[in-house]
């Protein structure tokens, strides 16, 4: 059994002895896991109250071994997030994020899938989304993708989360991509996924200032329909939007 | 920074003579990391620090006054033990002899308020 107190701590010890030969320094924090391990046992504190914050405990390990390697800065990102890991709220948020992880590998598989049916031509904005023209092949590769990012996420753990960060970026920017494009045919009114969006209303750019249109669902017509105040104009263009077009 | 501490800093005491303390605990019986720390801890060294006897530990087995040997534990990881080699035990004898001129020479200086030299027989 391992003490999370001693991961953590050696961990950070790890950031220090950044100067000393890969070899010669896991050799270290495996010595020193054992004794950490004895003293985290004799205490219910944090480690640091026995032993020294972790950068002195590195200092002194140092000098008093002789070597002539001299201390190393954890790297911006490395502080960053032990900051982060030791802040009081991520003591309260970090056990929550635990708890919804598997959510958000399930997401993360759906935006991957969204990715690459978006980067293989087909339709990325449809849900599910369409590899090539098919939706089965869709709902598969989305099937495979959410498996695949379930089992990446329970085999990614200590170190290798560093290895995780690029990948996950990268799905970021393909996520903020879709959203993008979405918004942008809303806007266009133009992708076949949104075909409500389209507004056809001869002889009228816009409305003119002032004047609300409002949608109104046609029952059994399967058409929206925008209905423009009659006060305003007249007659009142009644303007139908396609329905659906089907592929 | 004037901090006219009453006593003397024994962190400072410590740093010249550890090699001397974790030799002459482990003249008494091998020992592992925690444990050695442990060791000089009961035997009135309360301000020896963990990552000191650690290090400590490492340079000496390097320049071989040390051997290691790995036992495994039930309850945790494997713990490695250390034992005095033959230039262990010549190195403890020497800093011993070293050690008591020294503690003869300030208890001189000390019993004879200056002027210990006559006195540090």
């Amino acid at each position: 059994m391992t003490d999370a107190r001693v991961d953590t701590y050696l961990a950070a010890l790890r950031d220090h002895l950044g100067a000393l030969p890969e070899q010669e320094r896991e050799e270290l924090l495996a010595d020193l896991a054992a004794n950490l391990e004895e003293t985290a046992a004799d205490t219910s504190g944090p480690l640091a109250e026995v032993l020294g914050e972790p950068e002195a405990f590195a200092r002194e390990l140092l000098v008093s071994s002789g070597t002539t390697a001299v201390l190393t800065a954890p790297s911006f990102l490395t502080s960053a997030s032990r900051a982060t890991r030791e802040s009081r709220a991520w003591r309260h948020v970090g056990p929550w994020l635990k708890k919804v992880q598997p959510a958000w590998w399930v997401l993360r598989g759906y935006v991957a899938a969204v990715a690459l049916a978006g980067l293989t031509g087909g339709s990325a904005t449809s849900v599910p989304p369409r590899l090539g023209d098919s939706a089965a092949l869709g709902l598969l590769l989305v099937g495979g993708c959410v498996v695949g990012s379930v089992w990446l996420g329970e085999r990614t753990t200590g170190r290798r989360r560093a290895y995780a960060i690029l990948p996950n970026a990268l799905l970021a920017v393909a996520a903020l991509a879709l959203v993008a494009s979405i918004h942008r045919d809303i806007a266009n009114g133009t992708d076949q996924a949104y075909p409500f969006a389209k507004v056809q209303a001869p002889g009228f750019e816009k409305l003119p200032d002032g004047v609300r249109s409002k949608l109104e669902v046609v029952p059994g017509a399967k058409q929206l329909r925008i209905v423009v105040p009659r006060i305003v104009i007249a007659p009142a263009p009644q303007v139908v939007i396609p329905p659906r077009i089907r592929r | 920074v004037t901090d006219s501490s009453p006593t003397l800093d024994t962190t400072q005491l410590l740093k010249g003579v550890l090699d001397l303390a974790v030799l002459a605990v482990l003249r008494d019986e091998d020992g592992y990391g925690y444990d050695i720390v442990r060791r000089l801890r009961e035997a009135g060294l309360a301000e020896v620090g963990d990552a000191s006897v650690y290090g400590t530990l490492r340079r000496l087995f390097a320049s071989g006054a040390l051997s290691s040997y790995v036992v495994p534990s039930e309850e945790g990881p494997h713990r490695k033990y250390y034992a005095l080699t033959p230039t262990g035990t010549e190195l403890a004898d020497g800093a011993t002899v070293s050690w008591r001129e020294f503690a003869g020479v300030l208890d001189g200086l000390l019993a004879g308020n200056g002027n210990g030299e006559e006195k540090a027989a």
